[in-house]
């Protein structure tokens, strides 16, 4: 009887244990990820959301006119990488 | 024929002498030697104006010059400490898990991708007191009512520096411990356990003296990564309020290019020079003790 006891208590030890390991390495992987996820969400929606007060964390509208801008050349938002290997 | 030819060895290491005297050695000594000088970029004849250690003196006695120093070592302690910690129980917490390690460590690398001013702008972004996430975080969590001024009140201005910087690179010390880990022997830790140590013994006698060169190497990086901060302070700040968060090198190209004075600020930077000396030194002793304890053969 006191040994199963004892057993008992070492497995619920043991499982205490792993949630406790699993919830610390899921809190640290979202720390290290919170401003990368940030900069994808931001990516994928209009300036005015980005600014907004209270921050949206998830995008009401979705668009990816950043994504077209930075392929559509000099002027519209794109970085012209074309052009540097033009030689005049 | 009685001119003397070159032997065969010196011959062939010339070329790779000859490149290295040229993008290393003129370029150094020119600024070692404007250091002795009052060179400003705008008057260009002072170049040649030798006045020996009178820069070196200034800078001494230049309360600006030892405050950024100060500020420098207090930002090294800082984060050297606090990366070291967390990248120990980060390196613990991956190396303890059982499945998707692979993943895992992707992830904790993540930080080290991007580069230095884009931290920079992140953080300078969520540290902002009126649209920042952190200050909305704090304000929705009702811990408090008002905007604090995180980049704006000096010593919050460094603690959010801090930050910034132990974010990005809290992962080289993971990375590296958790290498220290997976290298090391199984056996120590077994026949510890099998010995009746506590978790606590079996992790302080046994697993850290194996860990801690990786440590100390990770020290000496990061030592001199931190010793040479600039590019996360410049976007962030830009050593305001006030000069409130000035580090050396935000000092050094201040002086040299915002007030032209090249030689003072040469004099400046060879004198900083000595602080990543010091930390390099002072952790390669440690390291080379940290090895002979453990007997390593590499």
């Amino acid at each position: 009887m006191v040994m199963m006891d004892a057993n008992a208590s070492a497995r619920l030890k043991r499982r205490a244990a792993t949630v406790a390991h699993r919830v610390g390495l899921f809190l640290a992987m979202l720390f290290i990820c919170l401003p990368g996820i940030w900069i994808v969400l931001s990516s994928l929606r209009p300036t005015v959301e980005i600014l907004a007060k209270p921050p949206v964390w998830i995008p009401q509208q979705v668009s990816l006119d950043a994504y077209i801008a930075m392929f559509s050349g000099v002027g519209k938002g794109g970085i012209p990488v074309l052009d540097y290997f033009r030689i005049r | 024929m009685t001119a003397k030819r070159l032997s065969a060895p010196i011959l062939l290491l010339l070329p790779a002498v000859l490149v290295l005297a040229a993008v290393v050695v003129v370029p150094l000594s020119l600024s070692f030697y404007s250091s002795f000088t009052p060179f400003r970029l705008t008057r260009p004849e002072t170049f040649f104006t030798f006045i020996g250690l009178r820069n070196y003196r200034n800078i001494l006695f230049d309360a600006n010059f030892w405050w950024a120093f100060g500020r420098t070592v207090l930002l090294l302690t800082i984060a050297l400490n606090l990366e070291m910690l967390l990248g120990l129980g980060l390196a613990l917490l991956v190396e303890k898990a059982s499945r998707g390690q692979r993943l895992l460590r992707t992830i904790m690398m993540f930080p080290m991708m991007f580069s230095p001013i884009l931290v920079g702008f992140q953080f300078k972004f969520m540290f902002n007191d009126n649209i920042g996430l952190v200050n909305n975080a704090l304000q929705s969590l009702g811990l408090t009512q008002d905007a604090i001024p995180w980049l704006i009140e000096g010593h919050l201005a460094f603690i959010a520096i801090s930050i910034a910087e132990i974010w990005s690179s809290t992962s080289i010390f993971a990375i590296l411990i958790l290498a220290g880990l997976l290298a090391m022997p199984k056996e120590p830790v077994e026949a510890a356990r099998v010995d009746g140590c506590t978790p606590w013994q079996t992790f302080r006698y046994v697993t850290w003296p194996f860990i801690m060169p990786f440590a100390y190497i990770a020290m000496t990086i990061r030592s001199l990564d931190v010793a040479r901060a600039y590019d996360i302070v410049k976007i962030m700040t830009d050593g305001g309020p006030a000069g409130r968060t000035e580090l050396l090198w935000t000092l050094v190209a201040r002086t040299a290019y915002s007030d032209a004075r090249m030689g003072v600020a040469n004099a400046m930077a060879y004198f900083s020079i000595l602080l990543s000396i010091v930390f390099t030194v002072y952790f390669f002793r440690k390291l080379a003790a940290a090895r002979t304890q453990i007997g390593a053969e590499w």
